[in-house]
């Protein structure tokens, strides 16, 4: 586990959306700040500028640091918290778990009543007990307004799965700590951004600001690779390398950019695959519609996403490395953000 | 409360065929207290304390040890299992929910389902139909089946807290029970008895269930104090409300000696050990049924549960303690039994 002390670190900061000061905190750490220039905005995005020649192209590489979990809302007679989600959380996969609460981290479980109100399950039938018996003693621990981090521990596990909860977008994270740690002469800035996952705007501030040519967009990425499913339904598949998105629900992906990323993957060796559905957003479609940036999103597919729960394969990460490290050095070097189409083989069945 | 015993137990994971690390935490906490029998129908150990009437009242307090969880059905493609579930799971708790599977050795595992971003409106109003999950081991297919047979059990990950008032971990319903007959069995074993106290501890097999019946007959038991849980309901004006840390509930159902079941009421009174009532027709746990069926007296005292059958189910130390309390206070009080 020790090469993975990076990723591993960044997976246990608490950060949910509005609340990522930790994350950026444990980021900062790995990067001597001789070395990097560090600043962050108003709005807690935090810019890492790596040194270097300036490219023929301008280049960030953007992950966001947020995570879904909930937000304390109230604290009932009993001593019970209400909570509100934050962030593309379904309540069905929340019963029975564990939920650590504020900087103290109090450890409280999502309970839910033998009979709720509501199918599918709402937020509302449910509650998180602390092991109090009353509002005060509640209260002494837990304020109105704190987060809650879902409670799941970093695994190793099987062959080559990682597991913790919230490799979205902490892969995306580590991948770019570690690309910079790498120390490439080439100047471009890794934008770790702020709320992702509740309207990306944390980029919404950023891409204007920094305007790039190109905007290397890592993410964990939704996967249905699970049985029972047909190909289009998997979404992606974990083992087959990182996934690029050619279109989200706000977006449509640049076919010739991700044609030449593909290219370049298939340069160095590394594995990598076309994502099948398009659910959700993402910080790209900020740099694509608010700087007019051409954007990619690499994702190390993600199997529970928005659990609890959720496992990638580390040959994914380990090739979304090496596919980031190739197209910084490519795009420094002038090379074109586009190729011509390859007729012999079809874009789809790359 | 003895907290190291409560952790200890709490970790456990007590299925069938894999008793053996429950039975040595429960010898070591009883063994100084009571007098072992070491009776080889019964799954665990069981113990006795004799009074100073060789001809008193002869009572039994009974608990069930168990670990609900799931069986592995088969294998499936990139390292997946199918599975059925194993005594009370609450199907609702499942997805992304991590699991042990005790194969060969004790593998990691997530239940999976799919993500949630591609679930319609249809699926998320579904029930949850196990046959539609899958535990995602990672393992490499060709070793699976040599690695996790079929038949494996499979264990919910939640390792133990303890959290303030309460305690939260997997298989609390099944374990509760026990919990609170160690501070009874402490209790009693510094007091003056008049009687006989047997403690009995069944597995949930049939064949531990039938061996309790039997064990019953064969210690000449006169009647019978169930500890055990009760799911938690906070429903207000319902019958079956029972709220945690209110106190353990007295068992009105359908397979209870009332005049018993009141008489435990006196104690508590006496002893001034609050309780909870929970009335229902049928047994939660099937432990009164079994007792009352073979022809029994019986009085359930239970500690109320929080997402009994979920990953993390919750109970409250002082309903456990109170609980094991007022079954010694019964016991010591002889008369009203």
């Amino acid at each position: 586990m020790k090469e993975l002390a990076i990723l591993k670190s960044l997976i246990e900061a608490h950060g949910i959306s509005g609340s990522e000061q930790s994350v950026a905190e444990a980021i900062k750490k790995w990067l001597d700040p001789q070395e990097y220039e560090i600043s962050q905005d108003a709005v807690g995005n935090l810019y890492i500028k790596n040194p270097g020649r300036e490219p023929a192209k301008k280049i960030v590489l953007d992950a966001h640091m947020d995570d879904v979990g909930v937000r304390i809302t109230g604290v009932t007679q009993e001593g019970m918290l209400r909570f509100h989600p934050v962030g593309g959380v379904d309540e069905f996969t929340l019963p029975g778990k564990a939920v650590l609460i504020g900087k103290e981290s109090v450890f409280g479980v999502f309970c839910i009543g033998p009979d709720p109100k509501s199918s599918p399950l709402h937020y509302r039938d449910m509650f998180i007990d602390i092991g109090c018996v009353d509002r005060a003693s509640a209260e002494r621990l837990v304020k109105i307004g704190d987060e809650g981090n879902f409670e799941s521990d970093f695994i190793a596990f099987g062959d080559g799965r990682l597991k913790a909860r919230n490799f979205d977008d902490r892969v995306g994270c580590a991948i770019m700590v570690e690309t910079l740690l790498l120390k490439l002469d080439v100047a471009y800035t890794a934008i770790f951004t702020v709320r992702e996952e509740v309207g990306l705007y944390g980029s919404k501030v950023a891409a204007p600001k920094e305007k790039p040519d190109v905007a290397i967009c890592l993410e964990g990425g939704g996967s249905g690779d699970i049985p029972g499913f047909d190909d289009d339904d998997r979404v992606s598949v974990l083992g087959d390398g990182p996934a690029l998105s050619v279109r989200n629900e706000f977006s449509v992906f640049d076919v010739e950019l991700n044609r030449r990323v593909m290219e370049t993957a298939k340069r160095i060796g590394a594995r990598i695959q076309l994502r099948r559905g398009c659910a959700g957003g993402c910080d790209a479609n900020s740099y694509q519609q608010l700087a007019g940036s051409a954007a990619i999103t690499l994702a190390p597919p993600t199997r529970y996403i928005h659990t609890h729960n959720t496992v990638i394969a580390r040959s994914d990460y380990e090739d979304a490395k090496r596919i980031v490290r190739a197209l910084i050095e490519e795009f420094a070097a002038g090379e074109s953000l586009r190729e011509e189409p390859v007729k012999e083989e079809g874009y789809y069945g790359v | 409360m003895n907290t190291e015993f409560l952790m200890q137990i709490a970790a456990q994971y007590p299925h069938p065929g894999n008793e053996r690390d429950a039975a040595i935490v429960i010898s070591k906490h009883f063994d100084p207290l009571a007098q072992r029998i070491d009776d080889p129908a019964l799954t665990y150990p069981a113990y006795c304390l004799k009074g100073a009437a060789e001809k008193g009242p002869v009572t039994a307090i009974v608990t069930q040890l168990d670990e609900p969880g799931f069986l592995v059905r088969e294998h499936l493609e990139k390292g997946f299992v199918g599975f059925e579930a194993y005594g009370e799971i609450d199907k609702r708790a499942l997805t992304a929910q991590e699991v042990y599977l005790f194969g060969k050795e004790k593998y990691f595992g997530v239940i999976g389902n799919k993500p949630s971003h591609y679930l319609t409106e249809e699926d998320k109003k579904a029930s949850v139909e196990i046959s539609k999950l899958f535990i995602d081991t990672g393992i490499k297919p060709e070793e699976l089946k040599e690695c996790i047979p079929v038949g494996s059990f499979i264990g919910l990950k939640a390792e133990p807290r303890l959290m303030r008032a309460a305690i939260a971990g997997h298989g609390l319903s099944f374990k509760a029970g026990l919990l609170a007959m160690l501070t009874c069995v402490k209790e009693l074993s510094s007091a003056a008895l008049w009687g006989q106290c047997y403690f009995l501890i069944a597995d949930r097999s049939a064949r531990g269930r039938g061996e309790l019946v039997r064990a019953l007959k064969r210690y000449g038991i006169e009647r019978v104090i169930a500890l055990m849980s009760v799911p938690a309901n906070r429903r207000e004006g319902d019958a079956e409300r029972t709220v945690p840390g209110l106190g353990p509930a007295l068992m009105y159902t359908g397979s209870v000696d009332y005049a018993l079941t009141n008489s435990v009421r006196e104690s508590a009174e006496e002893g001034k050990i609050p309780v909870q009532s929970f009335f229902c027709n049928f047994d939660e746990e099937g432990l009164l049924e079994l007792v009352y069926s073979a022809g029994y007296p019986c009085a359930g005292i239970a500690a109320p549960i929080e997402n009994g059958g979920m990953p993390f189910a919750l109970a409250h130390l002082s309903d456990i303690e109170r609980a094991g309390r007022l079954a010694a206070h019964c016991v010591k009080g002889g008369g009203c039994l």
